[in-house]
């Protein structure tokens, strides 16, 4: 088992550095890390299970290390900001004021190409209109548009619109979700007294909900 | 912050069960290949019970060496002791010569996992 051990530490240095690396691309929505213990934990996990030839502690081994691993340093990143910059892919700006980074573009292999179907995606078609696009350490990429770009804020129009918050679904299916009445502001009387008033009962509603501005909604489960 | 320190106790707690399991498997395999070794080349009317003392052996600790050890080294072993015997109580000293240096070439491999070189890491 000590080979196991070092080896898991070896291949868990060798795909962190490797993984750190590759930088943004690769990473989708995890972090270095975090990406390297997930990539070894299913392979390790199914050893045992697919042969029945080796000992449980094969796979228990190093999945309690990787385990243990990923948390010390998860929790050492947080202290330490050497090894942060070190190990954890930072953002780098790609365009700046409208205008492009070749430099950086080219250190997050993001190609002009690449950038602007990113951008088209966010329903920007001229890179003029970007005060900032940043490539995130998730791999995604963060587009900050040009005052004159952006749509006019009701703040920017002087206008004070309600402040509606969020639905909360109170009824689903005649059924009463009690923590979104609670999240609501509203209690059991509220709801039978908005029934009574709609001449309604639980079970006749399919969906009722409620946003933070009092504003109700309510679809019964038959059109009457 | 818990949660890191609980992790430094589990990795620690790692090292020192693979520590412990190293020590326990390499004492057992020191022993099985010191009675091995002491076989002599050739069967005399010893060997047998000499060989069902390292079965003995293998039988008390398999539950131990099972816990690290694939099963098909351990089997290995039981099998290659079983036909040193068999070609002991024959009389067939070639055949026992050879299952006696493979045998001890297989006890060699129970602990293989357990000795740091860069052979094994690699």
């Amino acid at each position: 088992m000590i080979t196991i051990l070092i080896r898991t530490l070896i291949i868990y240095l060798t795909l962190l550095v490797t993984m750190r690396f590759m930088g943004k691309r690769q990473l989708g929505e995890l972090e270095v890390s975090e990406l390297v213990t997930t990539l070894l934990l299913s392979e390790v996990a199914s050893l045992p299970i697919t042969n029945q030839d080796i000992p449980l502690s094969y796979a228990l081994i190093p999945i309690l290390t990787l385990m243990a691993l990923e948390v010390i340093l998860s929790g050492v990143l947080l202290k330490s900001r050497w090894l942060k910059k070190l190990l954890s892919v930072r953002p780098s700006i790609l365009i700046r004021k409208g205008k492009p980074d070749p430099k950086a573009m080219e250190q997050s292999r993001i190609s002009a190409e690449e950038l602007f179907s990113r951008l088209r995606q966010k329903d920007v078609t001229d890179p003029a209109d970007v005060e900032y696009a940043i490539a995130e350490p998730n791999g995604q990429i963060s587009v900050i548009l040009k005052a004159t770009a952006r749509q006019a804020t009701t703040k920017e129009l002087g206008i004070t619109p309600t402040e509606r918050g969020m639905m909360h679904l109170i009824i689903n299916d005649g059924q009463v979700n009690e923590q979104n009445l609670t999240l609501s502001g509203h209690d059991r009387r509220w709801l039978e007294e908005l029934l009574k008033a709609h001449k309604l009962t639980e079970r006749d509603i399919f969906l009722l909900l409620c946003d933070d501005g009092g504003k109700v909604r309510i679809l019964p489960r038959r059109a009457s | 912050m818990k949660s890191v320190w609980l992790s430094f106790g589990v990795l620690l707690l790692v090292v020192l069960l693979v520590l412990c399991n190293a020590g326990y498997v390499n004492h057992t395999v020191k022993n099985m290949k010191r009675m091995a070794n002491d076989l002599p080349l050739s069967p005399d009317s010893g060997t047998e019970a000499q060989l069902d003392n390292i079965l003995r052996l293998l039988d008390s600790h398999e539950a131990g060496l099972g816990l690290s050890v694939s099963f098909p080294l351990i089997d290995r072993v039981r099998e290659l002791t079983d036909s040193a015997r068999a070609y002991a109580q024959t009389g067939d000293k070639a055949g026992y010569a050879s299952s006696r240096a493979m045998l001890i070439d297989a006890i060699s491999d129970l602990n293989r996992l357990e000795k740091v070189t860069v052979k094994n890491i690699m």
